[in-house]
């Protein structure tokens, strides 16, 4: 029998933190006046302060979603966290300006090497602000535009307020509410028509403080014709207290847009990871979500698409390990809402230890539509004899024109092929971790590059040590 | 088989706490368990909240069309299934419930503590635990096997009042039985509502064959509660078909609790105009080594309304799992509608467990090929309909009720 013992090297490299001195501290606990002063501190317009106060009123009336999902979330204690922490609230341009205590921490996570590798340009997220970004420059000349979230409010009010909140409601869920009312960070970035980012863009958001709450808010339109990928990647120290990170991402993909989402999500074991995202897909546009789940003590994420315009399609593609003490309640939705719109949802995850992943996916087309298609796949493997899957799609059709399919399967590693490869000399976590990287393989491939062998590496530190 | 007594119309609503009194009142007789149950059911009908009425156990479901606010009266236990029994063996118990309360209720009080599928239906699992005065109760000692059949044929109220009933079965160690259950009533008499729980109990190496064909009146409502408790090697192959009432609720449990147990259900829905189904079953695994199959299948036309929720549980204990769902809609019309909610909740790794949801429209080279042999279009959807749910219908052991039930299928498309 396998033994479940699992140890975490490669979630090492995120754990480690430096004591910082913040400028900007909006204390602990959350109330108008939190509230107010996250709005004061950034200068922002009296629209958006009165935006983050409607939101609070929502936050507070709505019910946590205890009924459908798990009940860890009750332990979410919201009068510890402390929502705004910040050294300043302009990035710097170059490495150099940024604070000496932050910079050791992006290159000890190795940002400024990737960049120079292969962004196009990044923001490095430290707490509430980012303390970096930069995007090469003859992208700006094209008119992209790549900034946080306070600046493209105050700075490009006309791109980015008619979209703003429009994509996820402040009122979607108790989460969306809470962040639309705290929201500090991410990324907001415009691509004008035509133009084809060759290379990612790249944000990485970092926690460092304990007992905090990070809310970035990012917003991507992609304008008729363009092409985009942006990349997210994260992690936090490993801190006794938990931690809350609780983004909402809304993307928007014009008429023939293409759109690719890729988050690496990587949080130390403490962090409640509850994140709204969704896209806006226009006509013939594509959006696609490609999502890794590896840390985080919860995770929520549903990643969705409005197929709003004829032809739109949307994908969404996700893999999630859970182990010892992980829950990963990840899924997708799919709304079709206009003709010969079409989807495809491939989810695959494995359960190491005592880790639980769920799949939880929504699938809903209305009789007035014609010629809609579905395709969901979604694999679970079981490693420990203590590990849990579940899976919960909810799919409504309506009208003769449309086709869904939907199939799920859990299995665990057969003995066969253990021992097959036992016998060719192989020792038993190696079988192991090779049946594991075969089962994902299919979904990795469809990584950037960078991130396929880098995934690959991931999956095969977090299981070693689970067998033997 | 209409009931011959006229029932007093009475306004008191059977939510009420007068009209549960006066229930009381007139069952006094019975014995104190099932006073106390009665009692106790009824206080739990009361806590129901309605936060409880809102749960994913009820999703997708218009509730609106399945409350009992409506009813003011509650047949009396004359009302009762009637039987036809292919053995005259004494030792084989096959009676109303009514009777054996009267005659040896102890029999019965061994059910007492029988859980119900428990899948959202709370309400009106309550209301027959308060209300319940007939129903059916066969027993099987052990080791009968001698091709035992048993017919049970329901009748349904008349409008505007509903049926409590609860039924029983027992198969003891290595007894076999096939036991076919209707409900076919007048459409212009029997247009009230019908509330069955129904146990069975499967001993060790005993073999149930259940068929169930429900073609009740389309503007009946109809509720059907069941949950089948499997004990080592026993098999239970159940097949349900669909086609009346203009609601339904059914709620199916499958327990598998003792190694080599194997539990089947095959069930169709073929609705039209504005029928509404609502199905929810569970596939409950406690112990190691044992199979679960499930097939739902849907044929939609009209306005009508199928949803389909199915879970598979598998506790840490049930090593060696092998459970199969699947559920395929077809619609035919731009209004159907078709919900799935297929689901898998595994706590062991040792396990095979799979689940398949489809929903697409006929397909149009076999209606072409059809049509351009000059049969017309009805009839070349009820060709492809009947062609689809054979795969059901192939599970059922007696030919002519088979063929009885694909002919019901076919007025559907008239």
């Amino acid at each position: 029998m396998i033994n479940p013992n699992p140890i975490e090297i490669d979630r090492e490299k995120g754990n480690f933190h430096y004591n910082t001195d913040y400028e900007f501290d909006a204390g602990v606990g959350l109330s108008e006046d939190v509230v107010k002063y996250i709005s004061d501190v950034k200068r922002e317009d009296e629209w958006v302060k009165d935006f983050r106060l409607k939101a609070l009123n929502t936050f507070e009336k709505k019910r946590m979603p205890t009924h459908w999902a798990t009940k860890d979330l009750e332990n979410i204690d919201f009068d510890v966290i402390r929502y705004y922490l910040s050294k300043g609230q302009m990035p710097s341009r170059t490495w150099e300006e940024v604070p000496d205590d932050i910079k050791q921490t992006f290159e000890r996570l190795g940002i400024p090497e990737q960049e120079r590798k292969f962004l196009a340009g990044v923001e490095a997220q430290f707490d509430s602000e980012a303390a970096y970004s930069r995007m090469k420059d003859d992208l700006s000349e094209k008119g992209v535009i790549f900034v946080g979230s306070t600046e493209g409010l105050k700075e490009y009010p006309d791109i980015f307020k008619k979209w703003f909140g429009k994509v996820i409601p402040t009122s979607d869920n108790k989460f969306s509410a809470l962040n639309s009312a705290v929201f500090s960070g991410g990324s907001f970035i415009y691509v004008p028509p035509g133009v084809k980012l060759e290379q990612p863009l790249q944000a990485y958001f970092r926690i460092n403080a304990e007992n905090f709450g990070q809310f970035e808010r990012t917003l991507i339109i992609a304008d008729e014709g363009s092409e985009i990928t942006y990349m997210e990647g994260c992690t936090a120290p490993k801190f006794e207290t938990s931690t809350l990170h609780s983004a909402v991402v809304e993307l928007v993909a014009l008429k023939g847009a293409k759109i690719q989402y890729v988050t690496v999500q990587n949080w130390s074991n403490n962090v409640f990871n509850l994140v709204t995202k969704r896209a806006m897909a226009h006509d013939e546009s594509e959006v696609r979500w490609i999502d890794c789940n590896i840390g985080s003590r919860l995770t929520m994420k549903y990643p969705g698409v409005i197929l709003r315009g004829r032809k739109a399609r949307g994908e969404v593609l996700s893999i999630a390990l859970a182990n010892d003490g992980q829950h990963q309640d990840t899924g997708a939705k799919m709304v079709h809402a206009a003709d010969e719109t079409s989807s495809n949802v491939i989810s695959k995850s494995v359960s190491i230890g005592e880790g639980r992943s769920t799949y939880r996916g929504l699938v809903q087309m209305p009789g007035h539509l014609k010629n809609c298609k579905n395709n969901t796949e979604c694999d679970a493997l079981l490693i420990n004899s203590d590990s849990q899957t579940d899976t919960y799609p909810a799919i409504t059709v309506q009208g003769e024109d449309h086709s869904v399919q939907h199939e799920a399967s859990v299995s665990k590693v057969s003995a066969e092929q253990i021992f097959y490869m036992q016998q060719r000399g192989l020792s038993e976590a190696d079988a192991m971790s090779m049946c594991v990287n075969g089962f994902v393989n299919d979904l990795i491939r469809e990584f950037p590059m960078e991130y396929s062998v880098e995934l690959k590496r991931l999956i095969d530190l977090e299981m070693e040590g689970s067998v033997g | 088989m209409i009931a011959d007594k006229k029932v007093k119309p009475s306004s008191l609503k059977i939510l009420s706490q007068e009209h549960f009194e006066n229930f009381s009142t007139k069952h006094s007789w019975e014995p104190g368990w099932l006073v106390d149950l009665r009692k106790e059911s009824w206080e739990q009908l009361k806590s129901i909240e309605e936060n409880d009425l809102k749960n994913e156990s009820w999703r997708f479901s218009p509730r609106s069309r399945f409350g009992y606010s409506q009813f003011n009266n509650i047949t009396d236990s004359s009302d009762s299934p009637k039987f036809n029994q292919s053995s005259e063996n004494p030792d084989i118990i096959c009676d109303s419930v009514d009777n054996i309360l009267l005659k040896h209720p102890d029999i019965v009080s061994c059910f007492t503590d029988a859980k119900g599928p428990n899948l959202g239906a709370i309400q009106t699992y309550q209301l027959i635990n308060t209300y319940f005065n007939n129903g059916f109760f066969i027993k099987v000692p052990k080791q009968i096997n001698e091709n035992l059949r048993i017919e049970v044929d329901h009748c349904l109220p008349m409008s505007e009042n509903v049926t409590f009933h609860r039924n029983f079965v027992t198969l003891e160690d290595f007894a076999e039985l096939t036991i076919i259950e209707t409900y076919s009533n007048d459409n212009h008499i029997h247009k009230g509502a019908l509330s069955n729980l129904t146990h069975f109990k499967i001993g060790k190496g005993a073999k149930l064959n259940r068929i169930l064909i429900q073609n009740s009146s389309r503007e009946s409502s109809f509720y059907n509660l069941e949950n089948f408790d499997l004990h080592a090697d026993s098999s239970v192959v159940n097949v349900e078909c669909y086609l009346g009432a203009n609601q339904s609720r059914i709620e199916t449990k499958g327990n598998l609790l003792e190694s080599g147990s194997c539990f089947k259900n095959f069930s169709f829905v073929s609705a039209n105009g504005e029928q509404l189904f609502d199905q929810r079953t569970e596939q409950h695994h406690l112990a190691p080594n044992c199979s679960s199959n499930l097939l739902s299948k849907n044929v939609l036309q009209d306005q009508s309304k199928a949803i389909f929720s199915g879970l598979i549980r598998v506790d840490p204990e049930a090593q060696h799992t092998n459970a199969l769902q699947t559920n395929r809609n077809l619609l035919l019309s731009k209004e159907a509608e078709a919900d799935s909610l297929p689901g898998l909740e595994i706590l062991a790794n040792d396990v095979r467990c799979t689940h398949g949801a489809t929903t697409s429209r006929l397909n149009q080279e076999e209606l072409f090929y059809l049509l351009s042999r000059g049969i017309k279009k009805k009839n070349a959807e009820s060709l492809i309909c009947l062609g689809f749910l054979e795969e059901i219908l192939d599970k059922i052991p007696d030919e002519n009720l088979a063929k009885k039930i694909r002919d019901l299928v076919c007025t559907h498309f008239n």
